[in-house]
């Protein structure tokens, strides 16, 4: 007990390690509350008081009640919009419509119209009241739907039996099917209720926090295989009394305990807040009484089901630990065992996601880490999988896999770690380069700052061979081409047009449309049909469709001119360009938000190298009591940090650039930005290209800022291996978590008040990366206490 | 070392489970009798709405893949599941076909339409079309064809190979659908498909593609001027590659829908039925269409089976009441059957029964072909939900 303590005060002793588990918490709390901020989400936190009271009072009515009073209730609603009618058509005859309308809703429904009266008065209230009435109206059709769903199963099943495609007692399907009916008959006397889903269901499909607990478990299983073993202190600790087994074992609990109580912690703090937020639920409804739970076949209360759930989670974490732990322990080298750990959770997560639910080998994704990880999903939905043709649960399936897994993954650790000396090894790769290095590469005696900088992060820590191969690798990116492909046939002869006028001023372009639209309206799709004899409907259709796209594409092409013409009259000078290809260029969310996470991705394996040479070689005390080993020090470093940024980001950015100008060329770039219709309303009066060329600046800002960051935590770090980790933390997964939200980039920003927004933006990036790297200069430059 | 021989002993382990559980996936069935049905499934074009099995019939609507058994003559979607609500915007469904709009069986396998997406490094959406199989029962989905480089429309199979008609994405990144081309790959292996046959100029259709043993039969439509257009009817020989154009020797070209039956080709021109051989010799009139049935402005040879010939009989613009005439193989009329339902898809099968989809009811009739003109041979057996 005493060394899973120690080995626990290891960890837990690292200011990193808590700093990147409040770090992560707190990002997590903030990006469930940012991931959920539509408008659903949005009635549930303004309005979960008036929820939970509506619910209250249906509470003691029975369904069909509950859905009688709403009915009336929407009733009176439609009442109260034809009294609003008539208060607003005083004046035309639209009163006197009104007024006798309501004048027989009075005689036919006296209390649906009172009700009326009484909602015309309070109308804020009622949008709330509507919203969850219409939430409730769903979960009352869903309560009657539900019995008849559990309770026809079986029946179900028999009818599809009939069918001869599932009458072949020896086939999946027919087992499949057969025991479906069976699982669910556990279900036969649920008795689902109304209630509050959102807030539970918005929490338990909440998965965004797995990534910040698979990063503290990553540092975590760091602290406790990786750090002794780069100290050297390994053989010391195997050499002691417990220094085998016991220490393995101890380490093994010591990772397991801090990943359950990180998962556990994750997991109940997005419960949480999602309560918080969105309002209670109710704790002892059945999962079922959630229709995102339909399928699941365990009988479980809310509250019981948020406990599977949690240890479902903490399980898959642990076996996921354990996975990490036998890479850590079984490699020597302390790049290959991360790049491996790094490539066994990618191909996890690939197959995961990648792989289709009915795929011939559907095996790869649910038999999966990730699978039990989707906890949700994977205890809320009823999955058979084919196991040489027997049908089993994949519950069962994925948790004995996920077990044995486990099992194997700690033994074989505990042996290798008992057996083998933990020594670190360089990897081969590292050992060819700097041989080589060693042989050609000569110092020319220069004493300059700078230059031993930049041979400390090119020469010493190997950063010129991934430079190289960056640099490499950008150029052969720059050898293609750009297209832009379209199933839209409107779409393909709008491209047709476009070619014909691309360049050319409205002016230019009149006579050419005008003969265009005159053929266009002149040509009748219905001739087409009635001139040949193809006559079922089908062809017809298919050559009116065809005509129909062919009318379509010039419409667009149409609208365009009509525009460009209003611009030309207001003295723009406007010219026709391709809308598809130049819309795409300003602003595409895709493109965008991958080459920010390729050039962070970057920055964050490159630039540590540069700031944590000297922390890693134990010199930075020699070299910080030298005259310029403080601030000229840092001076020069930032500088190869710079340099090094500007290698990664145009890596990054200018293949593009070099790939679209090979394509299209630069003619069309010159266009105001205003003749594209996206960017109308941008109010900049600059030109195509301008707009991407600041694009470009921006995102090169947001570029520094993240180096700026990195930089930051190398500093306080002190530790390679531990910068990444925590940059990846602060970085990426905000990027993962940014990724649905198009709106988030910086080309969606020219649609309209762009210079505002722009110059926010670079203002922003500017000043944060000021800060972080005025207090990095402070912590580099700054006196050390003697401990 | 140790360490390495264990791992490497787990991995093969895992390799051998894996391989265990894997399926032949070689197509190696070739009977012509099988390869034929669904040339009677013909819609129109190439598209095959519906597809026949020895026990059931599929087909696909807005999305669905639904089978219809044989015996029992009931319908459902194709999905093993019963706790499936197959919800239209549920896509865990087992018998939700993306963007598929018919399916073909060939040896036993359903083959269908579908596509995926990714984006490239340009940020752009990539489209691939891609050509899946999937067991009778709907399960163990696989692909069979991919391709970025052209845009399928759609496809027929044929003794081993995939027949598809397909634009290629140019150079502007479009697929037009007036430049279709005809192209083949061999089932089951990926690649480039060849082009097989193509047309010059501006604008064809490619229209009713029909096999039959080792020949190979398609109209394409040539879009002229003014609405006008010109019809070539090919024949090509599979085991020779040559191709005809049958129009040029006919007396009576063929514009219209055909059927091959009773080993001939048999066209509609003009209101009069007409036939040739299969190489397009001894072309003769058969009988006025009028005689059958009078007052209709089209005519044209839609669909057969083994003992019946179809005519869809409609007037000028009316796709409302549209009439069969139904031929036995001395093309005496069997029947002149007025059909209840508006637009429609349907199937003749090979047997005795027709499958008729009214798109506009959504609903599901089951036909007695030896009862067709009784009032009561369309039996309703699957009405759609909205």
């Amino acid at each position: 007990m005493k060394l899973i303590y120690y080995e626990l005060k290891k960890v837990l002793s690292k200011r990193l390690f808590i700093s990147l588990c409040v770090f992560c918490f707190a990002v997590n709390l903030c990006a469930f509350y940012f991931t959920h901020n539509d408008y659903q989400a949005e009635m549930y936190r303004e309005y979960h008081a008036e929820y939970e009271e509506m619910l209250r009072k249906y509470s003691v009515m029975k369904p069909d009640e509950v859905l009688s009073e709403i009915l009336k209730d929407e009733e009176a609603i439609q009442i109260m919009y034809v009294m609003q009618d008539a208060a607003m058509g005083v004046d035309n005859g639209l009163y006197e419509f009104s007024m006798s309308k309501l004048e027989e809703y009075r005689k036919s429904n006296p209390e649906a119209y009172k009700k009326a009266e009484e909602m015309l008065v309070s109308y804020s209230d009622n949008e709330t009241a509507r919203y969850f009435r219409a939430v409730t109206k769903m979960q009352l059709e869903y309560l009657n739907e539900y019995p008849g769903f559990i309770g026809e199963m079986g029946q179900r099943a028999r009818a599809q039996t009939e069918f001869s495609v599932f009458s072949d007692k020896d086939s999946f399907s027919y087992k499949n099917i057969m025991k479906t009916a069976e699982d669910y008959d556990v279900l036969q006397n649920t008795k689902i209720t109304l209630g509050s889903d959102y807030p539970l269901v918005s929490a338990l499909t909440y998965n965004i926090g797995d990534y910040f607990v698979i990063a503290i478990v990553f540092l975590a299983c760091i602290y406790l295989f990786r750090f002794e073993r780069d100290k050297g202190l390994s053989d010391l600790v195997r050499s002691s009394k417990n220094g085998r087994l016991k220490t393995a074992i101890s380490k093994m609990c010591a990772l397991l305990l801090l990943t359950v109580i990180i998962t556990i912690i994750a997991e109940f703090s997005t419960i949480a807040e999602s309560t918080i937020l969105f309002g209670k639920w109710e704790l002892s409804r059945p999962i079922q009484s959630i229709k995102d739970f339909q399928n699941c076949i365990l009988p479980l209360r809310c509250d019981d089901f948020c406990l599977l759930y949690l240890i479902g989670k903490a399980a898959a974490m642990a076996a996921l630990a354990a996975v990490i732990s036998l890479v850590f322990i079984a490699v020597p080298s302390a790049v290959t065992s991360y790049a491996l750990s790094g490539v066994v959770l990618a191909a996890e997560f690939a197959l995961y996601h990648a792989v289709p639910q009915d795929a011939f080998f559907n095996h790869l994704k649910y038999v999966n880490i990730f699978y039990i990880l989707d906890t949700s999903h994977f205890f809320g939905k009823y999955l058979n999988l084919n196991i040489f043709r027997v049908p089993l649960h994949s519950n069962a399936v994925t948790l004995f896999f996920a077990l044995i897994l486990f099992i194997v993954c700690i033994t074989v650790s505990v042996v290798i770690f008992i057996l083998k000396g933990q020594e670190t090894a360089r990897d081969p790769l590292s050992e060819l380069i700097e041989k080589f290095f060693r042989s050609h590469a000569k110092i020319n005696g220069s004493t300059a700052i700078l230059t031993g900088e930049l041979y400390k992060y090119l020469v010493s820590s190997r950063m010129a061979a991934v430079m190289l191969a960056v640099v490499i690798f950008a150029v052969s990116s720059s050898m293609g081409s750009v297209t832009y492909r379209t199933n839209e046939e409107s779409v393909a002869v709008y491209r047709q047009y476009i070619s014909q006028v691309e360049g050319k001023t409205p002016t230019q372009a009149k006579s050419y449309i005008e003969n265009e639209k005159k053929a266009i309206d002149s040509a009748d799709s219905n001739t087409v049909v009635q001139q040949n004899d193809l006559l079922p409907a089908e062809i017809a259709l298919a050559a009116q469709n065809r005509a129909n796209a062919r009318k379509q594409g010039f419409d667009i092409l149409y609208e365009q001119y009509i525009r460009l013409t209003q611009l030309e009259a207001n003295g723009v000078s406007a010219r026709f360009v391709d809308e598809t290809i130049y819309a795409d260029l300003v602003s595409n969310p895709f493109r965008e938000w991958r080459s920010l996470l390729w050039c962070v991705l970057l920055v964050i394996l490159t630039i540590p190298f540069v700031f944590t040479y000297e922390y890693r070689k134990n010199m930075i005390d020699l070299l910080q009591a030298t005259k310029n080993g403080r601030r000229k020090l840092f001076l020069a470093k930032l500088t190869v940090a710079a340099l090094s940024l500007i290698v990664s980001f145009a890596a990054v950015y200018v293949p593009f650039m070099v790939r679209f100008y090979r394509s299209f060329h630069t003619a069309s770039l010159k266009a105001p930005l205003a003749c594209v219709s996206d960017y109308s309303d941008s109010g900049l009066d600059i030109s195509i290209g301008t707009a991407y060329l600041l694009e470009t600046i921006a995102y090169f800002f947001t570029a520094i800022m993240a180096a700026s960051l990195v930089v930051f935590i190398s500093i306080y770090a002190k530790n390679h291996t531990l910068t990444v980790v925590f940059s990846a933390a602060a970085l990426v997964i905000p990027l993962i978590v940014i990724y649905p939200f198009e709106m988030l980039r910086i080309g969606e920003l020219f649609r309209d008040n762009t210079s505002f927004k722009l110059l926010a933006v670079i203002t922003v990036t500017l000043v944060l990366s000021a800060i972080l790297i005025s207090l990095s200069m402070r912590k580099f430059t700054g006196r050390k206490e003697v401990r | 070392m140790k360490t390495k021989i264990l791992i490497c002993s787990i991995l093969m382990l895992i390799l051998t489970i894996t391989l265990a559980t894997c399926r032949n996936l070689e197509d190696t069935n070739n009977d012509p009798s099988l390869l034929d049905a669904q040339e009677s499934c013909i819609g129109y074009q190439m598209n095959t709405r519906i597809a026949e099995s020895k026990n059931s019939f599929y087909f696909v609507k807005d999305s669905f893949l639904y089978v219809i058994d044989k015996n029992s003559r009931k319908c459902m979607p194709l999905c093993s599941r019963p706790d499936c609500t197959h919800d239209k915007g549920n896509n865990d469904c087992d018998a939700y076909l993306f963007i598929a709009d018919g399916v073909v069986n060939y040896s036993d396998e359903l083959y269908f339409l579908d596509e995926e997406t990714y984006n490239d490094e340009n940020g752009q959406v990539v489209i691939v079309n891609k050509i899946c199989k999937m067991e009778l029962d709907g399960t163990s989905r696989q692909d069979v064809f991919k391709t970025e480089e052209l845009r399928i429309w759609s496809f027929k199979l044929h003794r081993g190979y995939i027949y598809m008609l397909a634009s290629p994405y140019n150079d502007d990144g479009s697929a037009n659908g007036s430049h279709q081309n005809l192209y083949r790959v061999p089932i089951g292996k990926n690649g480039s498909a060849e082009l097989f046959f193509e047309m010059s100029g501006n604008g064809h259709d490619y229209l009713d593609l029909r096999f039959f043993g080792d020949q190979m039969y398609f109209l394409t439509s040539e879009y002229v001027s003014d609405g006008k257009e010109n019809y070539h009817f090919w024949r090509v020989d599979l085991s020779t590659g040559d191709k005809y154009d049958l129009n040029e020797t006919l007396d009576v070209p063929v514009r219209n829908l055909y059927s091959i039956f009773n080993e001939k080709i048999l066209f509609t021109s003009d209101k009069e039925l007409y036939e040739c051989s299969l190489d397009g010799s001894s072309e003769s009139k058969i009988a006025d269409c009028r005689s059958y049935a009078d007052n209709f402005d089209w005519y044209s040879v839609i669909s057969c089976d083994s003992k019946r010939l179809f005519i869809d009989a409609t007037h000028d613009g009316d796709f409302e009441h549209r009439t069969w005439i139904v031929l036995d193989e001395n093309y005496t009329p069997i029947t002149v059957y007025t059909l209840p339902f508006k637009t429609i898809t349907f199937s003749a099968c090979m047997d005795d029964s027709m499958i008729v989809i009214d798109s506009e009811r959504k609903e599901l009739f089951y036909i007695d072909k030896t009862k067709l003109g009784c009032n009561d041979c369309a039996q309703l057996i699957y009405t759609f939900e909205e």
